[in-house]
């Protein structure tokens, strides 16, 4: 059966992990010079809100390799961040060549990141239970990458801002008054989605999109992932929201992981969707 | 009514048309697919006019002399034909251009080893074909150049039907996009009219969007393309027959649900893209004067014909031009110099000039550029609009005049008054400037920021358009000011120096500021406050009131700004 690898930003839920035998790699993450990979999502926002500065590492390509050589399957799909925000994608290109002669493993590129990223992992992962194979299970995340919109409001765009990810919003999500910036992922770089002022104005655009986007495809129903950094009340309200209005298979409120609150900061929060039938 | 020419108006028909031409050889350039994507035809033409017209000597050996690539030798020959056959004339009508036309058609012709039609030849034919027709009854050179390039124009829209690599390249063919600004040159020479000139989309932009398109996953960069694809085809629409057919085609088929999914417009972008790039069979195009007696073109055209194509021998037996495509620049040189002395010898590069042409570094002008212009009236309120992405005219209730400097360039222009009084100027201002936008109609601060705050860059004009004019319905506005005069608002009496609170079209008077801005506080209803307090309000004032605020109203979320205005002490915006 075809597996499925992926990082831990795409911040996939423990139980889905274990249902769908899902393989997590842990990105390096360090507190100054203190590692703390793995470290949990209410100690890790903990010290950032009293100020620590949390830093990534790159996924050391042996770890890569190591997990390849540790599963039992002949084939992998390897699911990962954008090539264009992290190296994930090129160490995975490398460890993959290296184990070719041991098991075949198909490296994914998103092209997005986080909840983006963990819907395209988990549609996969549904898709490898069924048994289908590889070419199969990697259409079926093509399928889905190219129809899933991310959006995610960072209403402390510092975070990003120092890491020098926010490529073209710099100029655009910058004001001089209260803003919540929200951004989204365009051909694997970010994006400015808008700029709203309150919370009630982020759920009504994102909303917006999602209207424009069923009509786009066709689509009556949604899948859709919820995350947040430290205000879980932020995601009920939204899902509330998108609940009264839409059809819903499936919705799944996420913890955001560690290695993407160094980049979102606290308080951020966010959406992807996956428009389905029709 | 002019209804005969002489030797003198025929030169300045002809400087007409070299002025046209030459103003848009850029575009014809970037029309340039067929023989080979090398995009010279606009260039090569253009110098073969202007080669014609110098010196004051005879034209058909001028234009000979300085003819350059296929396009330019063909219309050279061109030449040739039309002034053999009006050469013994002092002065022609119309009928005599029509045949003269129609000789250089055929001289043209001629010239050609293998003509193809849907090329220059086409655009000829129909354009002399409709000259001796018209010039049956139409006496008046004005009115016969009008059909003649009316007919062309319809041919040259045909040409894609006839050629299919200009359908797949998505463009009309270039060498009859040229012959027939040379007529409209010669046309406006006579009406002594000008036109503006095309806005030049450059092969390698378009290029570039259309491999974005090619390697396109989300159909949200689609539409975004889409939206400049619009936006070219409506420039090129104005002025030219369709510039980007290509575009227009993925337009309707999208318009009319043929293409459903990414795939298949992939597959048409990459189709597209092919073509341009496609590998050319003969590297160097390769050209030369024979200087000789009794030059026997027949058999020089024989003897080089095995070496390459595009193959043109043409002139006299005593100077005849040497054109070909081939890999092989050092044989033809050798055959021709049996021939005679050799002159002029050229050879191009012609991949090389194919990669310069589809890749030069081009920005992205095509895209639409947006520009917000703000119009605040204080000092505070510029900076936080500026920090937004706007340009701001600082001002109460501008001139139109004022306004209209602003819209002075190309791009889009969302004018944004934060003011009711100023929204008929900026009206007019849009109006005069003949640009592209849109008046945003805040009718305060509060509402003009919001509408600011709505802009997205990365949207296309419209859907900017909506959004802001959605932002406006969500704010309220309330103001402070003082009283400059007595007045009766409905029941409620103002007198000079008055404290008052004005929300909606309510108004009424206070004992202070501080009870002015609870009052408003009470009354406005939503998540946030901003305030912005003006000029004549201390910051520790307005500092010592937002602490206040948020003791009284624990509940609501207030935020403070410096606003600069005059008049109000607090203009205060709620969503």
């Amino acid at each position: 059966m075809v597996k499925i690898v992926t990082g831990d930003a795409s911040s996939i839920p423990e139980d889905a992990v274990k249902k769908y035998d899902i393989t997590i790699l842990k990105h390096p993450l360090y507190f100054g010079d203190e590692e703390v990979t793995g470290i949990p999502p209410d100690q890790f926002y903990k010290r950032v809100k009293e100020g620590e500065m949390p830093r990534t590492a790159l996924l050391p390509t042996v770890n890569l390799v190591n997990i390849y050589k540790k599963l039992d399957t002949d084939a992998i799909l390897s699911i990962h961040l954008s090539s264009k925000m992290s190296g994930t994608y090129n160490s995975a290109l490398t460890a993959a060549e290296m184990v070719k002669d041991k098991v075949k493993v198909e490296v994914f590129d998103t092209g997005l990141t986080t909840l983006g990223e963990g819907m395209i992992v988990l549609e996969s992962a549904i898709c490898a239970s069924l048994g289908k194979d590889i070419e199969s299970v990697k259409s079926k995340a093509e399928e889905v990458k190219s129809k899933v919109k991310m959006v995610l409001a960072i209403p402390d765009l510092n975070f990003l801002h120092r890491s020098g990810r926010l490529g073209k919003g710099k100029a655009f999500l910058g004001a001089m008054m209260r803003i919540i910036p929200m951004i989204t992922y365009s051909d694997g770089e970010i994006v400015p989605f808008g700029r709203a002022r309150t919370k009630s104005q982020v759920r009504e655009k994102i909303k917006d999109e999602i209207r424009k986007d069923l009509t786009e495809f066709k689509a009556e129903r949604l899948k859709i992932l919820l995350g947040y950094t430290t205000d879980k009340g932020i995601c009920y309200e939204l899902e509330e929201s998108i609940r009264k209005e839409f059809s819903i298979d499936e919705l799944h409120v996420l913890h955001l992981n560690p290695v993407v609150g160094v980049y979102l900061g606290p308080e951020a929060w966010g959406i992807s969707y996956y428009p389905v039938g029709g | 009514m002019i209804d005969n020419i002489d030797s003198k108006i025929f030169r300045n028909l002809l400087k007409g048309g070299y002025e046209r031409l030459s103003s848009q050889k850029e575009w014809v350039n970037n029309l340039n697919v067929f023989p080979v994507p090398d995009g010279d035809t606009g260039s090569n033409m253009t110098l073969t006019l202007k080669g014609a017209l110098s010196g004051g000597g005879n034209i058909v050996e001028n234009s000979l002399l300085a003819a350059r690539g296929n396009s330019g030798i063909i219309l050279s020959q061109f030449l040739k034909g039309f002034v053999d056959a009006v050469e013994h004339k002092k002065q022609i009508d119309t009928r005599d251009f029509g045949i003269a036309l129609k000789e250089g058609e055929k001289s043209a012709r001629n010239a050609i080893r293998n003509p193809v039609e849907g090329t220059i030849i086409t655009v000829m034919k129909e354009a002399s074909r409709c000259a001796i027709q018209s010039s049956r009854r139409e006496r008046d050179f004005i009115g016969l150049l009008e059909d003649i390039v009316k007919t062309a124009n319809i041919t040259l829209e045909k040409t894609p039907e006839m050629l299919p690599v200009l359908k797949d390249a998505g463009v009309v063919d270039a060498g009859g996009q040229g012959f027939i600004y040379i007529l409209e040159g010669a046309l406006y020479s006579l009406r002594e009219y000008n036109l503006e000139n095309d806005i030049v989309p450059h092969i390698s932009k378009r290029l570039h969007i259309w491999k974005t398109l090619a390697s396109i996953e989300s159909i949200y960069r689609i539409r975004n393309l889409l939206d400049i694809g619009n936006h070219m085809v409506k420039i090129w629409q104005n002025r030219t027959i369709g510039m980007d057919l290509a575009w227009e085609r993925v337009l309707s088929l999208i318009k009319n649900r043929k293409i459903k999914t990414i795939p298949a417009l992939k597959q048409f972008a990459r189709r597209l893209i092919s073509v341009w790039e496609r590998k050319i069979e003969y590297k160097y195009d390769v050209e030369c004067l024979v200087r000789g007696e009794n030059i026997e073109k027949h058999s020089l055209e024989e003897e080089i014909a095995p070496y390459g194509d595009s193959i043109l021998v043409v002139g006299a037996p005593f100077i005849t031009k040497v054109h070909i495509h081939t890999n092989e620049p050092e044989k033809i040189f050798e055959i021709c110099s049996r021939y005679g002395e050799l002159d002029d010898r050229f050879i191009e590069d012609m991949e090389e000039q194919q990669h310069e042409f589809i890749t030069a570094k081009q920005d992205m002008e095509t895209e639409i550029r947006q520009r917000v212009v703000a119009i605040l009236p204080g000092d505070g309120l510029c900076e936080i609009a500026k920090s937004m992405g706007a340009e701001v005219i600082k001002s109460l209730n501008p001139s139109t005049k004022e306004v209209l400097e602003y819209l002075n360039s190309e791009d889009l222009h969302f004018v944004l008054p934060a003011n009711g009084d100023a929204i008929p100027a900026c009206e007019q201002a849009l109006k005069c400037s003949n640009k592209n936008g849109f008046v945003i109609p805040a009718r305060t601060v509060p509402e003009g920021m919001s509408a600011l705050l709505a802009y997205n860059p990365e949207l296309e004009p419209n859907e900017n358009e909506k959004n802001m004019r959605e932002a406006i319905k969500r704010v309220k506005t309330g103001k402070v000011t003082i009283s400059a005069r007595d007045a009766q608002f409905g029941i409620q009496m103002v007198n000079e120096g008055d404290i008052i609170s004005i929300f909606e079209k309510e108004i009424k008077v206070h004992k202070n500021i501080k009870e002015a801005v609870f009052e408003l506080a009470r009354k406005m209803e939503g998540e946030i406050f901003t305030l912005f307090f003006g000029m004549d309000t201390k910051k520790e004032d307005a500092e010592a009131l937002l602490v206040q605020l948020k003791k009284e109203f624990s509940e609501k979320d207030f935020e403070l700004y410096y606003g600069g205005q005059p008049f109000y002490q607090y203009i205060i915006g709620v969503e």
